[in-house]
Order: C-alpha cells, then structure tokens, then sequence
C-alpha cells in the first residue's frame, strides 16, 4: 500500500467488516503465531488492540478538537483517518499519541481548516497529560516541548499520508445529514438533534472506512427516528425514495 | 515486528527503481519537477513533481505537508479531463514526497517567448482560439466542480506537442463552496499579480470564479500581443502586511479607463476602495490596444472586454465564453492546432542533476542549487 493512487484506484475504497477482521487477525498470525480462528463475531473488531488503540485516539481527537475549536467534520475526517490507519496497519511503528495528533493535523489541511502546528502540539501535549493540569494555557506550553514533540510528530505525518495512499479526497456526511434532515422534515430540536450526535459518534468506530458517507448520514438519521419512542417512524419508506 | 517491517521494507516503491529520470525541468518554492519514463510497461513521458524533503535543523520551523500539496494531490485525484493535467501516482521516497504527473512538452510561457524572441512574428488567430477554447474548457470544468484555480497564468499552462492544452499546478486551487471561514483568511494573496483581478487588488474578502475568468482574459490578452496587458510592478510584502499594488492598479485603468459607479456598483464597498482616489481618471482605451495588437476580430475584441469586466458579477463565465461568438466564426478551434497546422516548437531543455540517471553521452551541465534553474530560465516557473 505504500503508493495507492493507481488508476484502480481512483474511486473511494470501502472494506466489509469480515475484510477487516480477516486484516487484522492475518497481521496478528503473522507477528504472533497464536492462532486465533477467523470469524466475524462483533467483539473480534471491537476488542481487537488496534481497534482499542484506535477508539482511544478517537476519544483524544475530540477533545483536543474541542480545546483549538476545530469544526465536526474535522473531526470526523481525522477519526476516520485514524481507523484507515489501524485497518491498513494494524500495528504502526509509530508511537500512539504521535500517530493521533499527525492524523488531526493531516485532517485539518484537509478540510481547509489549518492552525498552527504549535497550536496543536500545545493543546495535544496539555491534554496528554495525566493528570490533566488545568491551571496552564497553551500559549505558556514552552516552545521546546512542542518542538521536540514536531520532530516525531512530521514524521509521523509522513506515515499517516503513505498509510492512507495520500487519498486526501473529502466527504462530508454532515452536509449531507442536515439535507437530509431537512428533506425527512423531522423534529429539529429532539431527532434532527440525536442523529447529528450518531452520526459524530460513527466515526469513533469503522463504519466510515466501511461504507460511504451518504449510508452514514442516512442511517445515523434513521436510527434518531426510531429512538423517538414516542412516536416511532418506519423509516423503510424513507430509505426507498432516497435511493430511488 | 521485526519481520513485519522488514516485509513492509521489501515492498515499498523506490522512485527510481519504477521510473528512470531522464532530465531536470525546472524548479520552485515547492520543489523540482523532472521528466521522467516508467522503465516497465508502456513508453510514456511523464513529470515527476518532488516536493522538498523534510530536513530537521531547518531556520523555520516545518509544519508538515504543505497545504498546497495537499490541495493539489486531494483535487488531482478526482479530476480527470482533457485539459487537466492528470495525477497518475502519489510516491513517498527519500524523505520526499513525489507526484506521478503527465508530462507536457510545452507550457504557454516558452511558446509566447520563442514568438518573440525567436520567431519575431505573433501568434496565428488559429492557435490562440484554440488554445484560448482550451483553457476555457479546463476552467469550466474546474468551475463546474466548485474550484477556483487560483493562479491561472501562461506558465502554468500546459501544452503537448501536438497542443493540447492541460491546465496545471493545482497548489492554489480549492475548493469554494460553503467555506467556512472567507477565502481571505486561508491565504491572503493568491494570483500572480498581472493576472490579478481588480476586486482581489482592492482587498476584496469574499471572491467568485471571476477572478479564473480575469486571468484568462490576461492570458488571451498575452496571446494576442505576446506581452503581458498588466505588466505592474509588484510591491513585496513587508512586515506581514499586505501592500495596496497601486502601480498594477494603474496599468489596468490606463488601459480599461477608470471603472465608473454604473460599471462596477459593488466596488464602493470594496476594503481599499479609498485608494482608487488617488488616480487620474483614464478613458477606456481597450479598443485601441486591440487595434494595436494587429487583430481584427470583432468578437474576438468583444470576448476580451467580457473577460476583462470589472465587476465581478457581470464578468462572463466559462460555460458563457465557451459559447461566445468568437469561436463560432472562422477560424474555428481545433483540438490539435499545432499537430494540424504542422507547427513545431523546440523542445524544453533538460538538465541533468545528481538525481538524474545520468548517461555518459551527457556531459552534467550544471548542478542546480537553490538559485536555481540556469538551463531552464525559459521554462522557469518561479515566481
């Protein structure tokens, strides 16, 4: 995979979820003889340890996102680089945290959404520590903590964009939800709501490296639909128009 | 692990395994572009664009990928047309990180300096519409795509031998809907300043695709007199702030005259429209410059005052232009003018560097330091 970008591969990849644990086990055999059977069964994604790594790194990229103020969908896309990474990947020779920040900084030239490496090393580093020390601002963060941290975290960048085969190409199933939303006429305040938060939290599991963004945006809204139990909708009809 | 590593070693792409470098071509703020051949498989000629290598203990501090690499691998690989420059590969070798491009034999700058300075003779009216309905081609379809280019001009036009036109260096170009912050925030300056257009001169923070539509009218401008029409002075930016380029200013009213509340409604509320003031005002000699330029097309004269509009939202579009009257009167457009009207160009000129799969028949010419590009001063695309 270290060149992806051959005419076969012009069009978006998408990988089931049998392809990706059969990935990640195959790598596991070859490192470590332990055979472990091949199967699909929910917890082998889930529990897997680069997939653990990666909900992690998830959870990290969010709230240094929220700390620099960097907008949902770049969120998403640096969570979504992240779970391409740990799938092609499975153990990177790189450190965890480095390979978090590098994914944020390379979705942030992304989505045209740039700051500051120093920003995001000062606010990175703040929030990597334990315990978490509140009383210091990213602006006092000295510039020979952040410079050692760009050393490891360039070449880290470097890792990450040869992972993902320089596929710098952007979706944005957040546009695409509120056009749904609007389109479905639903309840802004309660479903429109709970499926924007769906649709965040799909992208701290494989969904997105697994099916295109228009299905996410989709069925992030029609499970809010059916959460309303009040009222619960079949969303059939729905889902039939839209791909009509 | 070990062996995990050593696998992924064994596989990686080496540049110069799967490519032979046959010469250097020129070089820029981002790096060097050399022409290479793929030593399997089909005898093509293409451009390898190698950006320049992170180095630690550098004087700035680096940030990573260029944004504008960035840009321009996420836009390449999903545009593909024929007056596009199409992106075949993406390889990290070296520390560096190199773009597979098509290679162009030309790039309108060298076709517009062997007219003058060799040639002594303009361009014929053939070859300019072509090449002219071309670029309006490429740029309707980056249009069409929501992404403005950004930095149109003759250099960064490709030309193939039998010339085609493929519209070039994407490192400026975005996409522009729904920004989320106005296009100024992202980068202050864009276009080279004679092909700038009059709202981004007066400070404007909000831009459309007019601004392409501007360059192209320079450009066909260029063509029809082989010199640039604005050819302003350019004053360099000093302390993080942006100067007002009032001389570039001054040549597009010496030429299109002082734009009028009627022409232009919206320029009042321009940021640095306090500036205009200071000019004396001009007529609209346009016509004259035409005349001048030995061109007698009467559409072709209107087309060019279309693309040269001053308001922004009047300025015509691609899609219009590629429609305009001009290109429905004889001589029409062909796609190969050059391979149908037997014109050949001399070739770019190679140089050869240390990366170079050097031949012994090639004496080594020059070793190609920061300052760049002797052997290419025709094909220099530094700005």
């Amino acid at each position: 995979m270290s060149s992806a970008s051959g005419s076969s591969h012009q069009h978006m990849i998408f990988m089931t979820r049998a392809s990706i644990v059969a990935r990640l086990n195959e790598h596991n055999n070859s490192i470590s003889n332990s055979k472990t059977p091949a199967s699909a069964e929910r917890n082998e994604l889930l529990d897997h340890p680069a997939m653990i790594a990666a909900a992690k790194s998830c959870v990290f990229i969010k709230d240094v996102s929220r700390s620099l103020g960097f907008p949902a969908r770049t969120i998403s896309t640096a969570q979504l680089l992240v779970h391409r990474v740990y799938v092609l990947r499975p153990s990177p020779s790189i450190g965890s945290n480095d390979l978090t920040i590098a994914c944020l900084l390379v979705a942030a030239k992304m989505e045209e959404t740039t700051k500051k490496l120093r920003d995001i090393l000062a606010h990175s580093y703040l929030l990597s520590k334990q315990p978490a020390d509140s009383s210091l601002e990213p602006q006092s963060v000295s510039s020979t903590i952040t410079d050692r941290m760009r050393t490891s975290v360039v070449a880290a960048e470097q890792y990450v964009m040869d992972a993902i085969g320089f596929d710098f190409r952007t979706t944005h199933p957040h546009l695409l939800f509120v056009k749904l939303a609007k389109m479905a006429n639903v309840p802004r305040q309660t479903t429109a709501v709970a499926g924007w938060e769906i649709l965040g939290d799909a992208f701290f599991t494989t969904l997105p490296v697994q099916y295109p963004s228009s299905v996410i945006a989709a069925g992030a809204l029609c499970l809010a639909w059916n959460l309303d139990c009040e009222d619960p909708k079949d969303s059939t009809p729905f889902i039939l128009k839209l791909f009509s | 692990m070990e062996n995990y590593k050593r696998k992924r070693e064994k596989q990686r792409v080496r540049v110069r395994s799967k490519y032979e470098i046959i010469g250097f071509i020129s070089s820029g703020t981002y790096g060097r572009v050399y022409k290479a051949r793929p030593r399997e498989g089909p005898q093509v000629e293409l451009a390898i664009k190698k950006f320049k290598p992170e180095r630690e203990g550098e004087a700035r501090p680096s940030s990573g990928i260029s944004q504008s690499a960035c840009r321009e691998i996420g836009l390449c690989r999903e545009l593909h047309h024929e007056n596009i420059v199409e992106l075949c590969e993406v390889l990290m070798d070296d520390n560096a990180i190199h773009m597979v491009m098509d290679y162009a034999e030309f790039d309108l700058l060298s076709i517009m300096q062997h007219h003058t300075h060799h040639l002594r003779k303009p361009m014929t009216e053939l070859v300019i519409k072509s090449l002219l309905w071309q670029l309006l081609n490429g740029v309707s379809y980056l249009h069409a795509n929501l992404i403005l280019q950004r930095d149109l001009k003759p250099a960064n036009i490709m030309i193939t031998s039998s010339g085609v036109v493929k519209v070039g260096d994407m490192g400026l170009a975005r996409v522009f809907r729904r920004p989320f912050q106005p296009l100024y925030n992202g980068d202050k300056v864009v276009v080279t300043v004679w092909y700038r257009a009059p709202e981004l001169l007066l400070g404007t923070r909000h831009y459309t695709t007019a601004v392409d539509m501007w360059s192209v009218g320079c450009i066909f401008a260029e063509m029809l007199a082989l010199r640039p029409i604005f050819k302003g002075d350019e004053i360099k930016m000093e302390k993080k702030q942006i100067p007002f380029q009032r001389n570039q200013v001054n040549r597009i009213i010496e030429v299109l005259g002082t734009p009028s509340k009627e022409q232009w409604p919206t320029m009042e509320l321009m940021p640095d429209y306090a500036q205009m003031k200071q000019f004396r005002n001009y007529p609209n000699a346009l016509k004259a410059w035409f005349t001048n330029t030995g061109h007698k097309s009467e559409t072709g004269l209107q087309l060019l005052s279309s693309l040269l509009e001053y308001d922004p939202e009047r300025r015509i579009t691609a899609e219009d232009a590629l429609d305009h009257p001009y290109f429905r009167e004889e001589p029409r457009p062909v796609r190969h003018p050059f391979l149908e009207q037997n014109i050949s160009y001399p070739r770019r000129r190679l140089t050869l560097d240390d990366l170079c799969d050097a031949k012994s028949q090639h004496p080594k010419i020059s070793q190609h330091s920061e300052a760049g590009a002797s052997g290419s001063s025709a094909m220099n695309t530094v700005v």
